[in-house]
């Protein structure tokens, strides 16, 4: 069983709050990046991995690599998964990926979105998403950053 | 003993850092800030330096200050020549500032500023591209 600490969803993966704040506080010594675009874009990984903390490596794989790899993490492997949208962690959890506490953090607004706590904004597929993620049995938390108290996650719902 | 961060610079550089801080770190309450305005004069910036020290009797005091030999420097080295529990730093960064809050209260202040000038220094890069990527550690795992 991988030692999946944390998944945060972050539109901006591994940034400031990432990589100085959440890594530390989770204990985190991998910071597993699923994202089917940065899988394949160097630069954008390299830009990561100078944000990263030195105390952690990184990896970059696409949703399915994630699905199909994730049982043969080490033990030693204190893994926090950083994913892009409710959307992604839905195929994770779906294909597998044995996540138990989804953190919300960053989902900026955009064109049919509205929003709902200082960081979030949603629409309808992603309601659809974090409900079915509930239903599964996904713990879910709205938190920017852990110093802040967490916001109240009935609002993703509607 | 606790120790308290006090932000202190010409203009709104203090309010500025600390916000910045904010966005990334939240909000801490050991973090304090003292703008000089055009409106102070050297007496009240040492006023307000001196009503913070007050306030918080059982607290060392780490000034961070934005630049060596401008008046919040020369204010608060003043004030550290005749009190033990002030330490001053210049010029000191946002990610020397946010490492800090983490494990400030286990450190002295003189490590603590010590702490505070290292990471400035270790996070002050000339970003060169293309970067060579991480080496793989994990010989088994992922």
């Amino acid at each position: 069983m991988p030692n999946i600490l944390l998944t945060r969803i972050d539109n901006r993966l591994i940034h400031g709050q990432v990589a100085t704040q959440w890594s530390k506080v989770v204990g985190a010594n991998l910071l597993l990046v699923a994202n089917d675009a940065v899988a394949d874009d160097e630069f954008r990984q390299s830009l990561m991995d100078m944000a990263a903390p030195s105390f952690a490596q990184t990896r970059y794989f696409t949703i399915e690599k994630t699905i199909k790899i994730i049982n043969r993490a080490s033990e030693s492997q204190l893994i926090f998964l950083i994913c892009e949208t409710p959307q992604d962690v839905l195929r994770l959890v779906k294909g597998g990926v044995p996540i138990k506490k989804v953190n919300i953090g960053n989902m900026h607004m955009a064109e049919g979105k509205h929003q709902i706590s200082k960081a979030v904004c949603i629409d309808d597929a992603d309601i659809q998403a974090f409900k079915e993620l509930k239903e599964l049995g996904v713990e879910l938390e709205i938190r920017r950053v852990p110093s802040e108290p967490a916001d109240d996650i009935n609002k993703l719902f509607k | 003993m606790k120790n308290l961060l006090v932000l202190s610079g010409h203009g709104q550089y203090a309010t500025g850092l600390a916000s910045n801080v904010a966005f990334i770190a939240g909000e801490h309450e050991d973090l304090m800030v003292v703008d000089f305005q055009l409106e102070d004069t050297e007496d009240t910036l040492k006023q307000k330096y001196e009503s913070i020290i007050e306030a918080h009797p059982e607290s060392s005091v780490v000034f961070v200050c934005d630049l060596v030999g401008g008046t919040p420097f020369r204010c608060a080295t003043g004030i550290s020549r005749t009190n033990p529990n002030i330490e001053v730093v210049c010029g000191v960064n946002t990610a020397a500032i946010m490492e800090s809050l983490f494990m400030k209260d286990t450190f002295s202040a003189p490590e603590l500023a010590q702490f505070l000038i290292e990471k400035t220094h270790e996070s002050c890069v000339h970003v060169r591209l293309p970067q060579k990527s991480r080496t793989m550690l994990e010989v088994d795992g992922i």
